[in-house]
C-alpha cells in the first residue's frame, strides 16, 4: 500500500466507523422540529401546517444564533484545549455562555412583543397569522434556553462528556414530543403550546448538561471574563460561515413563503413546510458528513497535510454521494407516503408528492456542498465557505424560483435546491479559477490554503504496515532523502532514531491486537524545524505514557528532539515530533 | 562493528548505526567471544551514529555482566548525540564514560 493509499485508508476507515455516529446525533437535534410538524400536521390541520411553515425562519434565525456561539466558541475553544489554556477555555466558555443570555433576551423579548406584528407581516388568513403569532410568541420564550443547551452540548463533547451529551439530546427530543402531544391532546393552546413544548424541552435539556459541572475532571468552568470583547469578535468571527449558513436558509423561507404565497395561496406554502421538515431530517446525513470533514481536515490543516486533506475530500465526496444518493432514490419512491404523513390526500398531497420528488434530486449535491463548506470552514477560508453559504443557501434557490416559475410551474421551486447546489459548484470553480489561475480537475485543486501560511515542504513520506523490517528499512533510508533536501546529516540523523523509536513503539504495542493496520509516516520541513508525523489506526498507545514506564524508546527520542506530543483522535494516534 | 580480544580485555569498535537491526547482530557477536576470564570491556564509540534504545539495552546487558563479577566497562570516544542520549536517559548515572 503506497503513501496516498495509506491516507485514503486511514480517512475511509475514520469515516465507516464515526458516519453512523455523527449522523445520528444530527438527527437527533433537528428531530424535534420535524416531530413538532408532524404533530402540527396531524393533530392541528393545515392552517397551523401553513403557520408552522411562515414562523420557522424565526426558529432558523435562532439556530444561526446558536451556531455562531455554538460552532464558532467550539472552534475557538479547540484551539485553548490544544495548547492546553484551561484559562483560556473557560474565558472562551464563559464568553459564551453569558452572551447566549443576553443575546438570547434580547431576540426573545423582540419575538414575545413583535409576535402580532410579525404574523401579519408573514401573510395569510387572519387565522393564520394568529397561529403565526402565537407560535412566534412561544420561540421568543424558548430562546435563552434554546441558546444556552446547544452551547452547553456541543461543548460537553468537547469536555469528552459524551454520555451526558447523549443523555442531554435524547432527553430533549423525548421531552418535546410528550409536550407537543400532551399539548395537541389535552390542551387547546395549539401553536403556542407547540412552542412551549421546545422551550420546555430545552430548559430540560439545559439542567442535565449542569450535571456536568459536578465533575471534578472537567475543563469547562465559568471564569470571570477577561478580554470578553475581542473573545466575542474572534467567536463570531470562527462561527461567521455557519451563521450565513443558517441565514440564507432564513432569508430562503421568507421570501419563498411570500412568493408563493403570492404565486400560488397557502397550499405552496404548505408544501415547502412539507419540504423543509424533510430536509431537516435529511440534512443530517449531509451535516454528518461536512461535521467529519471538518473534524478531520482541521487536525490535518494544523499539520499543513495535503495528502491527508486530499484523501479525506476525496474519500467524503465518494462515500457522501453514494449514500446521498440512495437516501435520495428512496425519497424519490417512498415521495407518496412520506408526503401523506403530512398530507392526508387530495391535489395538495400531489403537490407535496412532486415537491419531494424534484427535491430528493438534491441531496447528493447537497452532501457535496456540504462537505466543500465544512472544508473550507475548518481550514479558515472564510471567503469560500461563505460563498457557498450564501449562494446554494438562498441567493440561487430565490433567483431561480423567482425567475422560472412564474413562467414554468412551481416545478422550478421544488426543483431549485439541486440547481442551486450545481451552480453553487460551479460557482466555487469560477472563484478558484480567479484565485489559482486554473479550473480545478482534481478533489486536491479544491483545496485552497488560505494566504500568508507557512510553507510546509515535504521531505518524506511513507507508509508502513504491522511489520517491524519495514520499519526499519524506512528508518535506514531516510536519512539520505534528508540530506538530498540540503539539510545537514546531523538532523536527518535524529530523525531516523525518532522514526525507528517511535514506528517501532506502534508496531509492538499498538498494533498488538493481531489485525492489519497501517501507518503513516510523514517528515516535512517547516521553517527551521524538521517535523516527523506518525499517524496509525491502532488501539490507543500514548508514547508518552510509556516513559513512565520506564520505557528507553521514548527517553532516545526525547533527547533528540526539540518537543515531541501525542493526541488520540478520531481513533487515530498522532505523534508529532520537532527536530 | 568488530570485536577484539586482547587477553581478559573486549574491545567492542561500534560503527554506524547501532540500532534494532545491528544489536541483535552485535549482542550474538558479543555473546560469542565473551568467555568466563573477561573481566574488562571497552565500547569504543568513534565511528558510532547513534544508538537506539535496542543498542542501549546490549551495551547495559553487558555493563551488567561486568557488574556482576566485578569486571569494569567504559565507553570511550563518544559523539555528541550519543553522548546527550546516554545522558537524557540516565544511563551516564551506571555506565563509566569517557
Amino acid at each position: 500500500m503506497n503513501k496516498m493509499q495509506t491516507s485514503e485508508y486511514l480517512v475511509g476507515k475514520v469515516l465507516r466507523s464515526h458516519i453512523a455516529v455523527t449522523i445520528m446525533v444530527t438527527l437527533t437535534a433537528t428531530l424535534s422540529i420535524v416531530i413538532n410538524g408532524l404533530v402540527v400536521a396531524q393533530g392541528l390541520g393545515a392552517d397551523a401546517l401553513v403557520s408552522f411553515g411562515l414562523a420557522t425562519p424565526m426558529l432558523i434565525l435562532l439556530s444561526a444564533i446558536a451556531g455562531v456561539f455554538s460552532n464558532g466558541g467550539s472552534i475557538r475553544c479547540a484551539r485553548y484545549i490544544g495548547v492546553n489554556d484551561i484559562e483560556g477555555v473557560r474565558r472562551n466558555f464563559s464568553t459564551v455562555f453569558f452572551a447566549s443570555i443576553v443575546v438570547g433576551a434580547i431576540y426573545g423579548l423582540a419575538l414575545f412583543f413583535g409576535a402580532d406584528l410579525l404574523g401579519d407581516a408573514f401573510g395569510g388568513t387572519p387565522e393564520i397569522r394568529g397561529l403565526t403569532a402565537d407560535y412566534i410568541r412561544a420561540i421568543g420564550l424558548t430562546a435563552i434556553p434554546m441558546l444556552l443547551a446547544q452551547d452547553l452540548l456541543n461543548y460537553l463533547r468537547m469536555d469528552n462528556n459524551q454520555i451526558l451529551t447523549t443523555i442531554g439530546i435524547v432527553a430533549t427530543v423525548v421531552v418535546n414530543t410528550v409536550f407537543a402531544l400532551y399539548s395537541v391532546a389535552f390542551t387547546d393552546l395549539g401553536m403556542f403550546g407547540i412552542g412551549m413544548a421546545m422551550c420546555i424541552s430545552n430548559i430540560v435539556g439545559v439542567i442535565i448538561c449542569m450535571f456536568h459541572f459536578l465533575r471534578k475532571d472537567r475543563m469547562l468552568g465559568i471564569a470571570k471574563p477577561n478580554e470578553v470583547k475581542t473573545e466575542l469578535v474572534s467567536i463570531c468571527m470562527a462561527g461567521l460561515p455557519t451563521a450565513i449558513n443558517r441565514g440564507s436558509q432564513t432569508l430562503k423561507n421568507f421570501v419563498l413563503n411570500s412568493f408563493l404565497l403570492s404565486i400560488a395561496g397557502t397550499a405552496a406554502v404548505m408544501t415547502l413546510s412539507v419540504q423543509t421538515n424533510v430536509y431537516q431530517f435529511l440534512i443530517a446525513i449531509s451535516t454528518g458528513f461536512g461535521i467529519l470533514v471538518a473534524m478531520l481536515c482541521g487536525m490535518f490543516y494544523g499539520e499543513r497535510d495535503t495528502d491527508a486533506i486530499r484523501a479525506t475530500l476525496r474519500k467524503s465526496c465518494s462515500f457522501g454521494f453514494l449514500l446521498s444518493a440512495a437516501v435520495g432514490v428512496i425519497l424519490f419512491i417512498f415521495a407518496e407516503p412520506i408526503a401523506m404523513m403530512f398530507i392526508k390526500s387530495g391535489g395538495d398531497l400531489d403537490m407535496a408528492t412532486t415537491c419531494l420528488r424534484l427535491f430528493a434530486f438534491s441531496q447528493p449535491t447537497s452532501t457535496l456542498c456540504l462537505i466543500l463548506l465544512y472544508m473550507y470552514q475548518s481550514m479558515g477560508n472564510l471567503l469560500l465557505s461563505n460563498v457557498i453559504s450564501l449562494t446554494r443557501g438562498a441567493l440561487y434557490v430565490i433567483l431561480f424560483s423567482v425567475a422560472f416559475a412564474p413562467v414554468f410551474g412551481l416545478e422550478m421551486v421544488w426543483l431549485s435546491a439541486v440547481v442551486a447546489d450545481i451552480l453553487s459548484i460551479l460557482t466555487i470553480i469560477v472563484v478558484l479559477r480567479i484565485k489559482t489561475g486554473k479550473f480545478p480537475r482534481r478533489a486536491e485543486d479544491f483545496i485552497m490554503f488560505p494566504k500568508g501560511e507557512s510553507k510546509v515542504e515535504d521531505i518524506f513520506n511513507a507508509s508502513v504496515s504491522n511489520n517491524i523490517n519495514e520499519v526499519m528499512n524506512i528508518s535506514r533510508s531516510v536519512e539520505e532523502k534528508i540530506v538530498e533536501h540540503g539539510i545537514d546529516r546531523e538532523k536527518a540523523q535524529r530523525v531516523a532514531l525518532c522514526i525507528e523509536e517511535m514506528a517501532c513503539n506502534v508496531v509492538d504495542h499498538a498494533f498488538s491486537d493481531g489485525k492489519t493496520h497501517f501507518m503513516d509516516i510523514r517528515v516535512m520541513k517547516i521553517g527551521d524545524d524538521l517535523v516527523f508525523r506518525l499517524r496509525d489506526d491502532g488501539k490507543r498507545f500514548n508514547p508518552l505514557n510509556a516513559e513512565l514506564e520506564g520505557h528507553l524508546g521514548i527517553k532516545v527520542v526525547k533527547a533528540t528532539c526539540k518537543s515531541i506530543d501525542y493526541r488520540y483522535s478520531v481513533h487515530l494516534n498522532n505523534t508529532r515530533v520537532v527536530i | 562493528m568488530s570485536i577484539t580480544k586482547n587477553a581478559n580485555k573486549l574491545t567492542i569498535a561500534v560503527e554506524g548505526k547501532l540500532d534494532r537491526t545491528s544489536a541483535p547482530e552485535l549482542e550474538a557477536k558479543i555473546n560469542e567471544v565473551m568467555t568466563e576470564d573477561i573481566n574488562e570491556v571497552e565500547f569504543d564509540l568513534a565511528k558510532a551514529v547513534y544508538i537506539s534504545s535496542a543498542g542501549l539495552r546490549v551495551i547495559v546487558g553487558v555493563q551488567k555482566k561486568m557488574s556482576k563479577i566485578e569486571g569494569t566497562m567504559v565507553i570511550t570516544n563518544i559523539p555528541e548525540l550519543i553522548l546527550e542520549i546516554f545522558t537524557e536517559t540516565g544511563l551516564s548515572e551506571i555506565l563509566t564514560l569517557r
